[in-house]
């Protein structure tokens, strides 16, 4: 049985949302939070009042890892969108044959070096957070790549495909630049193939999907039904 | 005798232990200039955010205890829209309010009217300085995103609250305690210089050698004498932690071995935190492992705390002999399952070594302390006095509430600035190492009426005056025991000196004075 979550009118404005929220990041507006969407409604502010907010969420769902109090903010946040008539991008959706899936390959494993930069898909990894994070815990340290999380060990989102993107409400260019910076990388290894275009525009190494990966190995054939 | 020039309080004035009650929430101004005020504002081009939703957002603090709404709140963008605003309100008379983090106890960064300044949007890091070991950041940056940034080239804050979204710029203003306060001081020791809007709207770089007198203010200056919008602090390479826990059944040998060890300057990281006086832990880290080798080989057997397994045999011998504490014991059980994967999560460990202590520690923080309502009373003393502050405020924790936490400290004092320390939470008579105790209460389930908690706020501060203590929180809702702490003298001087700085006195206004 899951358990029992909370919603928007349980948070106490602790802040911890924020630390991992692109949508903060960019706007440095507690605004611009799930925090400040919950105090803001609990306030008494419709969906109508905070539909630029909402619709700068990536719902990479990170908000919902973070929180002490359990709150669902990502579910929240959706709905709030959905009244605003701007619907979401659907995280959960993940193919079959997904980043997580090839990350778990010994094969592909053993392609990933120290020197590589590795950028887990944020979305599906803070979906399953608790069985996914030890999972690319266990693989950095096993590959000594460095990757994508934050000092919370949340995947810092690119953003890419998101509506939030797609409508010009969050600047995925702003966050692959700081994803990468003061960072030290010889090649750039995706889980999301959309990345692979605007990565390759802000850096000279070699940027690949971890599904080329494995074609590349030739092996797609015995491994991919993991 | 009374020589306040402040009003008398008409609150309840005999209902504390020798001192007179101060309101616990201050009168909200009412906001006679107020529109006036929004149209010069306007005319300088300064966005004002007056919704209800907008400024509800910011009606309470952590401690969830005092309530109250600015009449409009600022999100700042810079040190020139600052002193913009500055000028304005003090030309109209209209409190300011600063926050940052929020994460005041006693309503301290809760507007009662007025604008609420907040910033968080000035919160980037401006500049690294790699080899000087310097970072330039904008003040109302979360420690959290500090330290995000730094890490990138492998560097680190000196020290900082474990809570990450406190911001720079408020715990400097009040002085930031770490688990290495005892190696490398309170925060606000590790600032090299400041920029501050002083509350006439003047934009002042300020350090030990350039205005040094607004320098010396500023820093645990409880936000009355100027608002930092920048600081340079010192950094240092970053370090993940070896860490080691001894637990003990009584307070004073642990509160003893504490000060034993801060004195040999043996650890890097020190600290006491309890459930309730049944389980105590002594937790002791390191930033190397000569540093490890060396207290190991030494100081180890010197420490009268357990292992784990060897205090649980104990505890389970002790609870034998008192059944009718049964729930004691079940607490204990069951906050051992949650807390201790919690404060050691496998992701976070590498090779025995902690990296990241501080997201750690303020997400258990958070998770296991947190509650709507938090109090988190505290005293501040000199090393000879704090084993009789921890027994005489555990009493009071002990009558108040069935299950709570004691959280130790020692905080190593640099000598050259005692000025700084003048009217803050460290205590006049500490030479060397202060020492802060918290006393917070564990609610499990139960609701308390804000009368029981402010209650035993009192109680826990009665302690401090008896004791001649300081106090960490010693604003907002418990200002009213600064003249004991500090003495007249200290107060009158620093409020002639606040008169001077901001002439309406608008600015962080029923905070100290």
């Amino acid at each position: 049985m899951g358990i029992q979550r909370k919603t928007y009118t349980d948070c106490q404005g602790c802040s911890l949302c924020l630390l991992p929220c692109p949508m903060w990041q960019q706007h440095r507006d507690v605004m611009f939070s799930p925090q400040g969407l919950a105090k803001a409604t609990q306030s008494g502010a419709t969906a109508d009042d905070l539909q630029e907010q909402a619709a700068s969420c990536i719902q990479c769902g990170a908000c919902d890892v973070m929180c002490p109090e359990n709150i669902a903010l990502s579910s929240w946040l959706e709905e709030l969108s959905e009244v605003i008539g701007s619907a979401l991008n659907e995280v959960t959706k993940e193919p079959k044959l997904n980043g997580f899936v090839i990350s778990c390959d010994p094969l592909v494993q053993q392609s990933i070096h120290v020197d590589d930069f590795y950028i887990i898909d944020a979305a599906p990894f803070h979906a399953d957070y608790q069985r996914r994070v030890e999972h690319y815990t266990s693989l950095r340290i096993k590959t000594g790549c460095s990757m994508n999380l934050d000092l919370n060990r949340m995947a810092i989102p690119t953003g890419i495909g998101s509506e939030a993107a797609k409508q010009e409400k969050f600047n995925v260019k702003k966050q692959y630049q700081w994803l990468i910076q003061g960072r030290e990388f010889s090649r750039v290894i995706v889980e999301n193939h959309d990345d692979i275009k605007v990565l390759r525009e802000l850096t000279d190494k070699p940027v690949v999907c971890i599904a080329e990966l494995l074609e590349s190995l030739d092996v797609r054939g015995e491994h991919a039904a993991g | 005798m009374r020589i306040s020039s402040l009003p008398k309080d008409v609150v309840a004035e005999d209902s504390l232990q020798g001192i007179p009650r101060q309101q616990t929430n201050p009168t909200r101004w009412q906001g006679e200039q107020w529109h006036d005020f929004v149209q010069a504002l306007q005319d300088a081009g300064i966005a004002i955010r007056d919704k209800h939703f907008q400024t509800g957002v910011y009606i309470t603090d952590a401690g969830g205890l005092a309530h109250g709404l600015p009449h409009g709140v600022v999100v700042a963008t810079s040190a020139e829209h600052i002193a913009n605003l500055m000028q304005l309100a003090q030309q109209f008379e209209v409190p300011v309010t600063t926050r940052g983090g929020g994460l005041t106890t006693e309503g301290e960064s809760v507007a009662f009217g007025g604008v609420l300044l907040d910033m968080t949007g000035m919160s980037r890091v401006l500049s690294i300085d790699k080899d000087a070991l310097i970072v330039r950041t904008q003040a109302g940056i979360f420690w959290h995103h500090l330290a995000e940034t730094l890490r990138r080239d492998g560097l680190d804050y000196l020290s900082a609250p474990l809570n990450l979204t406190s911001s720079v710029g408020g715990t400097l203003g009040v002085g930031g305690i770490d688990v290495n306060s005892s190696k490398h001081g309170c925060s606000a020791d590790q600032v090299l210089s400041l920029q501050v809007v002083t509350p006439t709207g003047e934009i002042v770089e300020c350090s030990d050698a350039e205005n040094s007198a607004l320098f010396e203010r500023v820093i645990l200056g409880y936000g009355q004498f100027g608002i930092i919008t920048e600081a340079t602090l010192k950094i240092r390479p970053y370090t993940p932690l070896r860490m080691h826990y001894f637990y003990y059944s009584s307070l004073r040998p642990c509160v003893e071995d504490l000060l034993m060890l801060d004195q040999s300057q043996s650890c890097d990281y020190t600290g006491m935190l309890t459930m309730m006086d049944s389980a105590i832990t002594l937790l002791v880290a390191f930033d190397s492992e000569e540093r490890e080798t060396a207290f190991m080989a030494y100081y180890q057997e010197r420490l009268r705390g357990y292992g784990e397994l060897g205090f649980a045999l104990r505890l389970a011998a002790n609870f034998s002999w008192r059944p009718w504490k049964w729930k004691e014991a079940l607490f204990l059980l069951q906050r051992k399952r949650e807390l201790f994967p919690d404060l050691e999560p496998a992701h976070h460990i590498q090779d025995g070594q902690m990296y990241d202590r501080a997201a750690v520690f303020s997400k258990a923080v958070w998770k296991h302390w947190g509650d709507r309502q938090m109090v988190i009373p505290d005293l501040a003393t000199n090393a000879d006095k704090i084993v009789a502050v921890v027994e005489r405020g555990n009493a009071v924790c002990r009558k108040y509430f069935p299950y709570y936490t004691l959280y130790c400290v020692g905080i190593r004092l640099r000598d050259e600035h005692q000025s700084h320390y003048e009217l803050s939470s460290i205590p006049s008579d500490a030479k060397g190492f202060a020492y802060g105790c918290e006393f917070e209460p564990m609610y499990h389930g139960q609701v308390y009426s804000r009368d029981s908690l402010q209650s035993f706020k009192n109680e826990i501060y009665d302690v401090g005056v008896d004791l001649e203590t300081s106090y960490y929180r010693f604003g907002g809702m418990m200002k009213g025991y600064i003249r004991q702490a500090l003495g007249d003298d200290v107060v009158e001087k620093h409020l002639k000196l606040k008169q001077a700085a901001d002439p309406a006195m608008i600015l962080n206004r029923d905070v100290i004075f």
